[in-house]
């Protein structure tokens, strides 16, 4: 029997050898309304040989007169034909499947579910929506696709970094990003901008901690279910797709281009950053100083130019993708490559990504399925750590200033550090080429699944992941000294060099047991599931470092002055282990009810308080089959009513954190006095424990009138408390600082969406629809003793988190006003009068988001539309006082830089202390630097509100364009089955208020919690456009 | 049986799980930082804590006596200028003297009754003590009895001053005691090397400095009545015989550098100066270079440009000179750039500097024998202490003056480049030259058997401090002013740039126009606003010990 068997796929594979008995059976497989259904499985009965439908719905099978085909696709009813005589089928129209209810997905703990059990909003994505215009990391292909999921692109650059939360945030310092789940294995975060798009199969994206309580304390933050692609039996495919990507600036910092350098209004300096000079006047002017040796100026005309902007180059990425999918009765597997090359817009800045998959499955005996899958990628950067400072020299450098023709400072006198005009401020292309970080990041991430089903009513499953990161990084700076010290001026000095060189790896290793009874008792379906899960995390870093290099250039560690380098050494590791058991009750497959229970151990806590429970239940109804009236309804397909309550915890300590520890400072050790340390600041509570949410849900999905419509609607609720915080304490207790559980955040939202297909029809479908997210984050209480908690320090308005207020909220500095908020002016000079006392300056997470998608298909074109708008929510942008000092912004030219009379302004009336006379009269004294960038920033710069401005925007995120070539065509290559050409852009507009005229709302100075302010770190916001050429073997 | 045996093998496995489970889970042991220490290496830490402090206080207090000023290219020092500070001004002071504290009051916690360890509570004691008179010299009342107690008390109560001074006292004493009652005590070590980094384990030095703490206690309080009723006392041990001077091995390397060195001249790796932004002022600078008194060799050692350094009138921002391009205006060695400059480091001592700046390597100096020597002549004067010479402990202190400025970085006296190797005779000198000046209205303030009255002899020890100290220990200067009015300053307007050290843009409505004090941090108001007194101004509230109260 054996033998026959590997005889008969031996058949199957030399196919085209037996063709005698066999032959070429033609058909296309359309929708009632003659729409072809692309990616339909046409197998033939009782065998494994089957194909798969080309995106016109057409097939060629190898069969043979009485062969029966059974022809299915998702979403439709399957059908099943016999192989007459003939070799051509036509059109064979599929029912649409009576309930798309009954599509399987994957579930927290790997659990496949119909989507009918789905007692809690999630949202599935597919590959397809995910990479349709091409973004190179997964996180930013799914901005506005999912109702309350918030994707925030926090900076620019190469291969920016993302934050993914869903539902806000949760927790005040820790973790609110998403759970990461890959094949079934959590994987840590870091994973998402490194994951190939191209693999993934379709993501479940599971917003609430309801969804997710199997995963237990990592669930409260809802999960982001990933699977990826694998081989189908009896399906052969080879993909091979090029995509070039084109980066340019897309929004830039509003500056002026009338008056040029000088730090007092209207008088000239050559060698001055300051923009508080002479209007331009394109009369050739002397720039920077003489030439200490020669006497030489330059000259140049006195007139803008635009090379801050041009400053940034365009961009070019490549991306190459090439999978093979195959399979068998037995057997399948799935092999990826992709290579990624980026050339950013700050120059010299470069980016790579390789990557290699094999994902695979086989049948061992009856009942026994092994799946595997292995997934290695690196990542390499070159990138200058300097970004800060460029931009800051950029708006420091006056409009007249050629920037561009400053490139060679190592060779041209002008452009290097000595000759450079400004004697305040580097030429950016030597801070971009001097300070440079080097990092390389490999990772291995793979799977091992066991299935067994020993009887029809068990199933068991054993799986380990294992995701390590190994990462190694260069930081350097380039030795200078002055060739002729006399150049120094005041903040143009030598650099000593330095050098940093760090490694590190991470080890994520996971074990889960599962096992499953079923059980059907007359109406009654009892799923019940009991698991133990493992988790260990270990990592290690180690970095060294000199400062003072002796020859330039030379970036080793032992290339340097002092005797040693600065060493450190970092150790981690933690431990959690689970138990969990699910029960699953269906009643009639309409109405289910799920319970779950985890107990989770974590090592990072006292063992007297590491042990937690977390609940979970939820209930899913499913009308439209319970109730006889809305099952014949014509214009209800599905209605789908579900609700849940869940409690789950966040551990946001680390390991090792419970006892406070002792360090060296003040340089020691010492090689006479031997080692000292010092006691540490911190304090902590031995009782740590997790931070608990607990929240309910309750919403509906509906497919209406032919599911022409659907649309879904889901409520939430969730508290958080025991929040893990470092509280104050008065620094005479010796202590700053002492960490603990306390305070509560909530979240409140909607999750909607809504689509509308008006046109489906034999060429044309279009499709449009969106989805709507409201939340409001809160923070209840903090503790008595915080009145506020601090997130971020720095600029004149920073984040906090402010007990009754919406989590977070910018406070800052603002001018002293009266009662009816008009600034108080000095009666004799028309200054405002001192910044006063921080005052609430606006919350920063958007309230209101809203994402509208469009499809359009016209016969083998697609054309897809995605804009995104964000509301109700303020951004400080700490670039501001930067660009009112250097003069640079356009703020400071709305007057002219003439005396002005502040606006809705006040000033005392000297008569009658404590009331206010409106000034419409005073100017102040001085409407250039003296106002703008007066020295102590009290009259403007160190005014936070003039720097928060409304963070709103509308995006047009992506657009792609998609032309499938005719099959006609490609029939006479006889390999190619199918070819792609796409034209896609990402990111193409962006419309703020007119008060932005800093940057994109959408970054932020940290990937952490302080979300809200924005800074010179951040390069400036990016456009890409590109196209795609993309071939099927 | 059957069934307690299944009950038992459960029971069992189940024990077995969890006591497994336990184990799995227990590694939550810190493999990166320490969680206890002995205190021997905490000593070494906290004493060169307490170095970097007086550089902290340094930095505060040279700007509000003229040793420092704004210098040209630099803008934004803000109420460095106006003195009109706010809750966030100087908080460093605050902050790191309660850091620092925190360790010795560890060290006591630890040895506190134990015999063996005396010498470490002792040491721990007499620091504690001179870190809190650091504290209530700029902030008066503070957390003293309920402070540095972590959760023991978060948000401690405020003692009054006066208390805090006496009971200062009486700590110091009960040191000097633990001293002499110990029996068997452990050497001022730990088990790699000295723990001592100041006096090297010699603890009659430490109940010296104890005497010499005593007795600016007194000295300072001797306008108020908090010692009235109290008899001073010394251990026969005396008072401190050299310069005190902290140095735990300071080195040209990353984060090893003396903090005064790393914080005025440049970082280890040579470039670009750190306190470019500021230079000396004509007011100090008039004590050198004939406009008040006539100086050359001190000025030389302390001063690159000799009598004619880089230097401002405080709050001046337009005509204002830059620090000198290659190093500080404190800095007189060989060097002619940060980069190369000529042995900063002292390995050739006849080439190292002296002066103010000797070197990356210099000990950081936590009291000046000078100082200890105008205390003693002040004291004298006053009739605290009994014995010894007014004269000869001014002429001794002018000495000690010279010999500490004459010192290179390795805190000995050698062949220099500046030539500056004889101070006693130098010192004396200078004393005669200028008391022997027609031109010099003040003779006496060199030579105090000029002065005919006590209150000419309190400016001429005064003010030969201010002069001792200039860049060194600000803070003392500071407060030997608000308490005796020395050295004198004419504020007649405008305000003279060699007359006073005051800034023309000073915004202080006291009647000096200078600061009465710096207000306590912001920090204290979030976190402990019960406790922190309410009331208290800049411009209204002094130090108990203030003339201007």
């Amino acid at each position: 029997m054996r033998k026959l068997l590997t005889m008969f796929s031996l058949l199957l594979l030399c196919s085209t050898l037996v063709v005698a008995q066999q032959r070429q059976i033609t058909g296309k497989i359309t929708d009632k309304a003659g729409q072809p259904i692309s990616g339909a499985t046409i197998q033939i009965k009782g065998t494994n040989s089957g194909t798969t439908a080309s995106s016109d719905g057409s097939f060629t099978i190898t069969a043979k007169t009485g062969d029966v085909l059974e022809i299915s696709a998702v979403n439709f009813g399957s059908i099943s034909t016999r192989v007459g005589s003939g070799s051509a089928l036509g059109n064979i129209a599929l029912e649409t499947k009576e309930n798309v209810m009954d599509e399987v997905v994957v579930t927290a703990g790997g659990i496949m579910r119909k989507k009918r059990e789905e007692g809690y909003n999630a949202t599935h994505v597919s590959g397809q929506q995910l990479t349709q215009a091409k973004a190179t990391n997964l996180a930013a292909g799914l901005s506005a696709k999912v109702a309350g999921l918030q994707v925030n692109a926090i900076n620019g650059g190469v291969n920016p970094t993302v934050r993914l939360v869903l539902r806000g945030n949760r927790s005040l310092l820790g973790n609110n990003n998403a759970l990461l789940v890959v094949d079934n294995v959590i994987v840590p975060n870091d994973l998402i901008g490194n994951i190939n798009p191209e693999d993934i199969e379709d993501i479940n994206v599971l917003n609430g901690a309801g969804a997710s309580a199997l995963y237990g304390s990592d669930a409260s933050n809802g999960a982001i279910i990933i699977t990826t692609k694998r081989g189908k039996a009896g399906v052969n495919t080879v993909r091979l797709s090029h995509t070039t990507t084109i980066e340019q600036v897309s929004f830039y910092p509003k500056l002026q281009n009338e008056f040029g350098s000088g730090w007092q209004t209207g008088s000239f300096v050559p060698y001055e950053n300051q923009q508080y000079g002479p209007r331009f006047d394109g009369q050739l002017r002397q720039l920077g100083r003489p030439n200490r040796e020669t006497g030489e100026v330059q000259m140049y005309p006195y007139s803008p130019n635009n090379s801050r902007k041009e400053f940034w180059e365009t961009g070019i990425q490549n991306q190459t993708d090439f999978s093979i999918s195959s399979g068998d009765e037995r057997s399948t597997y799935y092999l990826s490559a992709q290579y990624l090359s980026v050339d950013g817009t700050t120059p010299g800045d470069e980016f790579g990504r390789a990557q290699l998959r094999f994902n695979g499955s086989r049948n061992v005996v009856k009942g026994l399925k092994l799946s595997y899958t292995a997934n290695y990628i690196q990542n390499r950067y070159d990138i200058t750590t300097n970004t800060g400072a460029i931009y800051q020299h950029l708006l420091n450098t006056p409009a007249w200033v050629p920037l561009t023709r400053f490139k060679d400072w190592r060779n041209d006198f002008w452009s290097s550090p000595e000759g450079y005009y400004n004697d305040y401020y580097a030429n950016p292309y030597f801070s971009a080429d001097n300070y440079r970080q080097k990092t390389r990041n490999d990772y291995l991430t793979g799977t091992v699944q066991l299935n067994w089903s020993p009887k029809t009513w068990v199933d068991i499953t054993y799986r380990m992941g294992l995701s390590t990161r190994n990462n190694s990084s260069k930081a350097t700076v380039g030795r200078y000294i002055f060739f002729n010290q006399d150049y120094i001026t005041g903040s143009k000095a030598n650099v000593s060099g330095s050098v940093s060189d760090g490694m590190f790896y991470s080890t994520q290793l996971l074990s889960d047991f599962l096992i499953t009874f079923k059980k059907t008792v007359s109406d009654f379906k009892f799923d019940l599931t009991l698991g133990h899960s493992v988790r260990n995390n270990h990592s290690k870093s180690v970095n060294a470092n000199v400062t003072g290099l002796v020859v330039p250039d030379l970036f080793n560690l032992d290339n340097r002055i002092s005797e040693f380098p600065n060493a450190s050494e970092s150790n981690s590791r933690a431990r959690q282990v689970g138990v969990f058991g699910q029960l699953k009750v269906g009643f009639r497959n309409y109405l289910f009810l799920d319970l779950t229970t985890r107990n989770d151990w974590r090592s990072e806590l006292d063992p007297s308080h590491w042990s937690f429970n977390y609940p979970a239940a939820n209930v899913s109804f499913i009308a439209t089959d319970a109730i006889e009236a809305l099952r014949n309804s014509k214009f209800i397909d599905n209605l789908k009513i579900r609700g849940g309550w869940s409690k789950v915890g966040n551990v946001n300590i680390g390991p090792y954190q419970l006892i406070p520890t002792f360090g060296p400072a003040f340089g020691f050790p010492y090689s006479s006095a031997g080692p000292g340390y010092t006691i540490g600041d911190r304090l902590v509570a031995s009782e740590i424990a997790p931070e608990m949410t607990t929240g309910w849900e309750a919403g509906f999905d509906v497919d209406l009138y032919d599911k022409r419509i659907n649309a879904g609607f889901t409520y939430y609720s969730t508290s958080t408390v025991d929040q893990t915080v470092p509280t104050g304490v008065s620094i005479a207790s010796g202590f700053s600082s002492y960490l603990r559980n306390t305070g509560e955040v909530s979240n409140k939202g909607i999750e909607a969406l809504l689509h509308y297909t008006p046109i489906r029809g034999k060429d044309w479908t279009v499709t449009v629809g969106g989805n709507y997210t409201f939340n409001d984050n809160k923070v209840v209480s903090i503790s008595s003793d915080v009145p506020r908690l601090q997130l971020s320090t720095g600029g004149a308005a920073q984040v906090y988190a402010v007990p009754g207020m919406l989590f977070p909220v910018l406070i800052g500095t603002d001018y002293q006003r009266d009662d009816e908020g008009r600034v108080i002016v000095d009666r004799i000079t028309g200054y405002p009068i001192g910044v006063t006392e921080n005052v609430v300056l606006g919350n920063t997470n958007p309230r209101h988001r809203l994402g509208l998608d469009l499809e359009v298909k016209f016969k083998s074109f697609r054309l897809w539309a995605l804009a995104e708008y964000r509301g109700d929510y303020s951004v400080y942008h700490d670039m501001g006082s930067t660009m009112d000092f250097s003069g640079s912004s356009i703020r400071t030219v709305q007057f002219n830089r003439e005396r002005f009379v502040f606006p809705n302004s006040a000033y005392e009336d000297p008569s009658r202390p404590g009331t206010y006379i409106a000034n419409t009269t005073v100017q102040v004294r001085d409407g250039g630097s003296g106002f703008w960038a007066n020295g102590d920033g009290a009259y403007n710069m160190n005014v936070g509100s003039n720097y928060v401005v409304s963070g709103d925007f509308w995006k047009i995120r992506e657009i792609s364009l998609s032309y499938d070539l005719p099959r006609s065509l490609l029939a006479k290559t006889k390999y190619i089955k199918g070819a792609t050409i796409s034209l896609q852009g990402r990111n193409l507009f962006l419309w703020t208020p007119k008060s932005n005229i800093y940057t994109d709302p959408e970054y932020n100075f940290s990937d952490g919690n302080a979300i809200g302010v924005t800074t010179l770190s951040q390069s400036p916001p990016s456009r890409y456009y590109g196209a795609t050429i993309s071939l099927t073997f | 049986m059957k069934k307690l045996k299944y009950i038992t093998l459960v029971a069992a496995s189940a024990i077995l799980g969890l006591t497994s489970c336990k184990k799995f889970l227990d590694i939550n042991e810190n493999p990166n930082d320490p969680t206890s220490s002995e205190v021997g290496f905490v000593i070494p830490q906290a004493l060169t804590g307490t170095a970097a402090l007086t550089v902290t206080y340094n930095t505060y207090g040279a700007w509000q006596v003229g040793y420092t000023s704004n210098a040209g290219g630099f803008g934004g020092f803000g109420s460095q200028l106006t003195y009109n500070y706010d809750a966030t001004s100087y908080t460093g002071v605050w902050s790191a003297s309660y850091n620092n504290l925190e360790d010795y009051q560890y060290i006591l916690n630890e040895t506190d009754g134990k015999d063996e360890w005396s010498y470490f509570n002792a040491a721990a004691r007499i620091m504690k003590a001179l870190v809190f008179q650091m504290l209530v010299d700029q902030y008066n009342d503070v957390p003293y009895t309920e402070a540095l107690q972590g959760l023991g008390n978060t948000t401690p109560a405020y003692d009054n001053a006066e208390d805090i001074y006496r009971d200062l006292y009486d700590q110091l004493d009960m040191a000097i005691a633990t001293i002499h009652d110990a029996q068997f005590p452990r050497p001022l070590a730990n088990s790699i090397g000295t723990a001592d980094v100041m006096f090297n384990g010699d603890m009659t030095r430490w109940i010296r400095l104890a005497n010499t703490l005593k007795l600016k206690l007194l000295v300072r309080a001797s306008g108020t009545d908090v010692f009235n009723g109290v008899t001073p006392t010394f251990d026969p041990a005396g008072f401190i015989q050299d310069d005190v001077i902290i140095n735990p091995g300071y080195s040209n390397a990353a984060g090893k550098q003396n903090p005064a060195w790393q914080t005025y001249h440049s970082s280890f790796a040579p470039t670009a100066g750190n306190s470019r932004s500021i230079i000396t002022t004509h007011y100090v600078v008039g004590f050198y270079n004939a406009n008040k008194l006539t100086d050359p060799d001190r000025a030389a050692a302390v001063y690159r440009g000799g009598v004619n350094p880089a230097r401002n009138q405080t709050g001046e921002q337009v005509n204002n000179p830059p620090a000198p391009a290659n190093g500080p205006v404190w800095f007189s060695g060989n060097g002619s750039t940060y980069a190369f400059a000529d042995n900063p480091d002292g390995s050739s001592p006849d080439k190292s500097a002296i002066g103010v700046l000797k070197g990356r390597n210099m000990g950081q100096p936590l009291m000046l024998l000078s100082e200890a020597l105008f205390l003693q002549a002040e004291a004298r004067m006053r009739g605290i202490i009994s014995t010894g010479d007014v004269t000869e402990f001014f002429t001794d202190g002018v000495i000690a003056s010279f010999r500490y400025l004459y010192k290179n970085s390795l805190n000995v006296i050698a062949p220099n480049p500046l030539g500056l190797t004889d101070y006693e005779a130098d010192a004396l000198a200078y004393m005669s030259v200028n008391a022997n000046n027609p031109s010099n209205p003040k003779p006496y303030l060199t030579d105090i058997t000029e002065a005919t009255t006590d209150a000419q002899r309190l400016e001429a020890i005064i003010t030969q401090k201010y002069i001792a100290l200039n860049m060194i220990h600000g803070h003392e200067a500071w407060a030997e002013y608000r308490r005796t009015g020395y050295p004198a300053i004419n504020n007649t307007t405008p305000l003279g740039q060699y007359a006073t050290f005051v800034s023309i843009l000073s915004e202080a409505t006291t009647v000096d126009r200078l600061p009465g004090r710096i207000l306590y941090p912001s920090t204290e108001f979030q976190l402990n606003a019960e406790n922190v007194p309410g009331g208290v101004t800049v411009f209204g509230s002094y130090v108990f010990w203030d003339r201007r109260n």
